[in-house]
């Protein structure tokens, strides 16, 4: 959605859940990740009006506070936290006969460096261009969409024992 | 089509799990708890570009007006000094004592050169301004220890 709108649940329905899928890229649980989206969100809608691409700023809203979910998770050192590694909630909606090959893309989507999954889930889930991308991730677009292209290849290989459907 | 498109067609065609409708209806109460948020706000990211480019249009406008208006202030030339001027009528008059005449007085006395300037001096007497000029002449013309007290 790029249109601006007033309606927060708008802006809600058309890109929570690559919002949580992005989170979930940086955090270990979902429980985490909507934790990050909620403070992500609010922080976004107080300020949409004061920038140029406001979808744009939605992802680097929750990419910010992601970061910054993990530093002060990190000083915390929780206990929980090895107990969230271990978490593995789908990141998708699958259906029973592509399970197998949904998991082992959420398992070479994991194996992602981080720098390329963040891409990847714009790209793919979030329908940014890669100047929008370039622009939340504060970077050139020629290299967000290196990234992007290095991710592809990345994941290829490692599903290269999968059959494409 | 090559395995680029195909892969990427095939991560297209998943779906994210939505969020769920607890993280919709915290959302909503955070939103709900505090209106001002739920407000947009007037846009003024655009005003915040024009105005330093506004008051940069007029810094340099007024500096160009400045300097067409601006001329180097000319340097007065220094004032010549004027010859001074000479009273011919005065300077020529046969009445008037001579050079000789003052060189005389002074030879004979100090006394008599004294009644010569005095005689012939615009004032014309030492009685209104004695204070002023007999200390002066005097020194001029002799030297004494009375005439040195009064200085």
């Amino acid at each position: 959605m790029s249109g601006p709108s007033d309606d927060w649940q708008t802006w809600f329905d058309a890109h929570g859940a690559a919002l949580v899928l992005l989170a979930r890229q940086m955090v270990d649980t979902r429980a985490d990740a909507e934790d990050i989206v909620q403070e992500a969100f609010i922080r976004f809608w107080r300020t949409r009006t004061s920038v140029a691409d406001p979808v744009a700023y939605l992802f680097a809203c929750v990419r910010r506070c992601a970061l910054d979910w993990q530093r002060s998770r990190r000083r915390l050192a929780r206990r929980e936290e090895q107990a969230a590694r271990s978490e593995v909630a789908p990141l998708f909606v699958g259906t029973i006969e592509s399970s197998e090959r949904q998991v082992a893309i959420e398992d070479a989507l994991r194996n992602l460096p981080a720098e390329q999954a963040e891409v990847v889930v714009m790209k793919t889930w979030g329908e940014l261009t890669f100047p929008q991308i370039a622009a939340a991730l504060e970077i050139p677009p020629n290299t967000a969409a290196s990234r992007y292209r290095y991710a592809i290849t990345k994941l290829r290989e490692s599903l290269a024992e999968e059959p494409i459907r | 089509m090559n395995e680029h498109d195909r892969l990427e067609r095939e991560l297209q065609s998943l779906r994210p799990q939505p969020p769920s409708t607890k993280l919709k209806a915290k959302i909503a109460g955070e939103l709900a708890s505090s209106p001002h948020v739920a407000a947009a706000r007037p846009n003024t990211g655009g005003h915040r570009l024009w105005y330093p480019t506004i008051a940069l249009s007029i810094a340099l406008a007024a500096l160009i007006a400045v300097s067409l208006r601006w001329k180097p202030r000319p340097i007065p030339a220094p004032a010549l000094p004027q010859p001074a001027t000479l009273d011919f009528h005065v300077a020529l008059d046969p009445a008037l004592p001579s050079w000789w005449n003052f060189h005389q007085a002074a030879a004979q006395s100090p006394e008599q050169f004294d009644a010569l300037l005095d005689r012939d001096s615009p004032a014309g007497a030492r009685g209104g301004n004695q204070q002023s000029t007999a200390p002066r002449l005097s020194v001029l013309t002799s030297i004494n220890d009375s005439d040195l007290g009064e200085l």
